[in-house]
């Protein structure tokens, strides 16, 4: 009866946290508790795992039941779309105008010209110009509530959906228990401690691809937060290799190409997830100019060459 | 790369803005652990008894997941209350409970008894444990405490989750253990009021009874938005379960040229125990917001009693954390085997016979309607004017001769407003 | 008071076939409880509304019990 498969999630005690994983958003997710009752600890991960299945569901492009499918296949037609994904495409339109177009919804199609394996590949030119038709976050129309789109164009949470996740459950599990709390979604993080706790969460940084908790010993940095975030851009396993030069699976959505010469991943900490992811990935689209980028906007960071 | 080459734009407060706007609303206040809810109800039969009832509850976490909550009750009533004698076309005096008074009824008015009042104070502690990951396990204690009434009793109870928490079963009981020391003492069954000073007919200065109680229930989640519980609640009370105050007119039979005016009037009497079962059904469904609550329970006991309610709870809410609830409750219970409006003068007393409105057949109904808000950081408040009546038989089919002019069950019409306050932390 | 235990018994059988047999494909996953997890799905919200609702009705009519216990501990009925 208590067995685990029937929550859905795994709770175990570590230190002096209860610490819930399932597995949700393509990776392991993690919610550290600073509490010592198991019965808060129990509705508080099934919470988080509730809140997780469903911006998971709601946002992920690979169903065809949800909110981004229905825009996807609108096929020109105008969609009206619910608040919370009102919040998204707005806060997707503004990065857009301040990334001068550099981060763009909209270009998720360039990727079925890419893989990403580490091989040598010669890309296809002509279906890459092809596919730039299908991109650009200024041939949509957006008046706040409802979306038009040309037929072909689709659209892809997938660079805000994660952190945006982790933000959100974070801060729904803080205001259900007022807890000290981590949630860690595959190296996005936010921390949140409570008023008046001393407490802090200690974060090793270790391979360049995977932030965890601070248990393996293999850390190439570590942070020490209260209230704040961590997101990581780039990977270091999804790459290609074109006319002998290493190229990361970040593309420019004006070019169709990835970012030469980018830092293979780029790892930000500041306030909030979604922060931090946006500011790592804008990291990786300048290239070798990453670190004077993060330089710039002063924030801590950890670049992966 | 050309991007690079542009000067880098400082664009994080701009981003911290961005991001704030999308998770909008975030990193409110704690909710908290410990609570303290407080309400207090004002209310006023019409021409009869005026009540005010105040309750303080506190609820708080202990280390290593248990629960504490501790309920205060102070309430106060004073007013008139039906005797349980008819009215008659005389004036009617009535010996005072203690003996050493007495109180007129004009003719054609129901008799009340205005030396009714009351302060009642009562404390429950319940303390809660968990039992591995899906039980739970409750105790408690409760005392309660009025000038001619004293109760004390302990509580029990187990919960259990299965089915990923999808269902919960729970069995709990309670025993209970009361004294009754009713003001002049405890009056013979059946046995006729005296006058004013003489000696009263006393069965001693007080009396016991005990209370066992249980419910078994069992709570089922159907889908994500509805939840049904299904509950079956016993009770035996033994020992002495009369109303030492009640009393029952013997009036002239038919024959009489007084027909139905009193003779006399006799001290009540109910048997020496009671059973009672309840089955109880819920079901709450979450509606684009809304909330909707019905439920029905089936009573009956070996008094013969038998009783219906249905009650319905719909709760809109409103924006900025208000809401409204109205709320409406219907009842209808059958008369008690042994309750009689009136005893024949000349016939043989019944074993036992109670003429208490509230052993009668009548049907209630309950209309209410509660607005809540927040008023604060984990602080919300709730107000809620009710109105509840009980419509019986006005002229029975038994009543005859004098009693055919008058209103044997006038209506009883109550105004409450129940205020509440709760705070979290 | 035969009858009332085999009654009792009855009950409680129902409630655990209900629990443990004809549910299991009745119900949530647990992680889809956002919506039952709402104070105002609790079955025991507004506790002291109701108790002094039970209260008056418990002094006013002769029936009691059903959502709780049925006993009084007051001296009003």
């Amino acid at each position: 009866m208590d067995s685990e498969s029937q929550f859905g999630y795994v709770l175990n005690r570590r230190d002096d946290v209860w610490v819930a994983e399932y597995s949700a958003m393509a990776g392991p997710c993690e919610v550290h508790m600073a509490t010592d009752r198991q019965s808060e600890a129990d509705r508080l991960a099934s919470l988080a795992l509730s809140e997780t299945r469903r911006i998971e569901q709601k946002f992920s492009r690979y169903r065809d039941d949800n909110i981004v499918h229905q825009i996807n296949s609108s096929n020109g037609e105008p969609v009206a779309v619910d608040d919370e994904t009102a919040r998204l495409l707005e806060y997707a339109k503004q990065v857009h105008a301040l990334s001068e177009g550099q981060f763009d919804i909209t270009s998720g199609v360039l990727r079925r010209a890419w893989v990403f394996r580490g091989e040598v590949v010669v890309p296809d030119r002509e279906f890459i110009d092809e596919l730039l038709e299908r991109v650009g976050w200024e041939r949509v129309t957006w008046d706040g509530s409802s979306l038009t789109m040309a037929p072909g164009m689709e659209i892809d949470f997938g660079g805000i959906g994660k952190e945006y996740a982790v933000d959100k459950v974070a801060g729904m599990l803080f205001e259900q228990s007022g807890l000290s709390l981590m949630v860690n979604f595959g190296g996005d993080i936010r921390t949140i401690v409570a008023e008046g706790s001393a407490r802090s969460w200690l974060v090793g940084i270790e391979d360049p691809s995977v932030v965890k908790g601070l248990s393996g010993s293999s850390a190439v940095g570590h942070a020490e937060l209260t209230n704040g975030a961590i997101a990581t851009s780039g990977d270091t396993n999804r790459f290609c290799i074109v006319d002998g030069k290493r190229l990361g699976h970040i593309l420019n959505p004006k070019t169709g190409w990835p970012v030469a010469g980018a830092p293979r991943t780029v790892t930000v900490i500041t306030s909030t997830c979604v922060e931090a992811g946006f500011l790592a990935t804008m990291a990786v689209l300048s290239g070798a100019g990453a670190e004077a980028f993060l330089q710039a906007q002063g924030v801590k960071y950890h670049v992966i060459w | 790369m050309r991007l690079q080459l542009r000067k880098v734009a400082f664009i994080k407060p701009a981003v911290a803005a961005l991001a704030a706007a999308l998770l909008g609303g975030q990193a409110l206040p704690a909710t908290g652990q410990d609570n303290v809810e407080t309400s207090l109800l004002l209310y006023s039969e019409k021409d009869r008894v005026e009540a005010a009832e105040g309750i303080v509850n506190v609820g708080k976490m202990l280390k290593g997941d248990r629960t504490l909550n501790l309920r205060l009750t102070y309430d106060a009533l004073s007013g008139a209350s039906p005797s349980g004698a008819t009215p008659s076309s005389r004036v009617q005096t009535f010996t005072s409970p203690s003996g050493r008074g007495s109180y007129t009824i004009n003719p054609g008015e129901t008799p009340l008894d205005n030396t009714f009042h009351d302060t009642r104070f009562a404390g429950d502690i319940t303390f809660g444990q968990p039992v591995g990951r899906m039980s739970a396990l409750s105790l408690g204690a409760h005392l309660s405490s009025e000038h001619d009434y004293f109760s004390a009793g302990f509580n029990a109870g187990m919960t259990r989750d299965f089915n990923q928490r999808n269902t919960t079963v729970g069995l709990s009981g309670s025993v209970s253990f009361d004294n009754i020391n009713p003001e002049g003492g405890v009056p013979t069954a059946l046995a006729v009021m005296p006058g004013v000073g003489a000696t009263l007919p006393r069965e001693g200065s007080s009396d016991s009874k005990s209370t066992f109680d249980l419910v078994a229930g069992v709570s089922q989640i159907l889908d994500r938005k509805t939840i049904v519980r299904f509950n079956y609640s016993f009770s035996h009370a033994s020992g002495y379960l009369t109303d030492p105050y009640k009393i029952v007119s013997v009036v002239e039979p038919e024959s009489s040229a007084d027909a139905g005016e009193p003779v006399r009037y006799l001290y009540e009497s109910r048997p020496d125990s009671r059973t009672k079962h309840a089955l109880y059904g819920q079901i709450r469904r979450y509606i684009a917001g809304s909330t909707i609550d019905l439920s029905y329970r089936h009573f009956w006991d070996d008094w013969g009693v038998t009783s219906n309610t249905i009650e319905l709870f719909y709760r809109q809410k409103l924006p900025g954390g208000h809401a409204l609830q109205p709320h409406v409750r219907w009842y209808h219970q059958s008369a008690a085997d042994f309750h009689r409006v009136y005893l024949l003068d000349g016939a043989p007393t019944p074993e036992h016979a109670s003429a208490d409105y509230r052993l009668a057949r009548f049907d209630g109904l309950t209309l209410g309607l509660t607005y809540s808000l927040p008023i604060g950081e984990n602080m919300h408040l709730n107000i809620t004017p009710e109105f509840y009546t009980q419509r019986g038989d006005s002229s029975p089919p038994e009543a005859f001769g004098v009693l055919r002019q008058y209103d044997l069950f006038p209506d009883m019409d109550v105004i409450m407003v129940r205020a509440g306050f709760s705070y979290g932390f | 008071m035969k009858r009332i235990i085999l009654l009792m018994i009855t009950a409680l059988i129902v409630a655990a076939s209900l629990a443990l047999g004809g549910c299991s494909h009745v119900g949530v996953k647990v992680w889809e409880h956002d919506i039952l997890a709402k104070p105002e799905m609790q079955l025991d919200a507004g506790a002291n509304d109701r108790a002094l609702d039970d209260h008056i009705y418990f002094s006013k009519e002769a029936s009691s019990g059903g959502r709780g216990f049925a006993g009084g501990g007051c001296g009003c009925n």
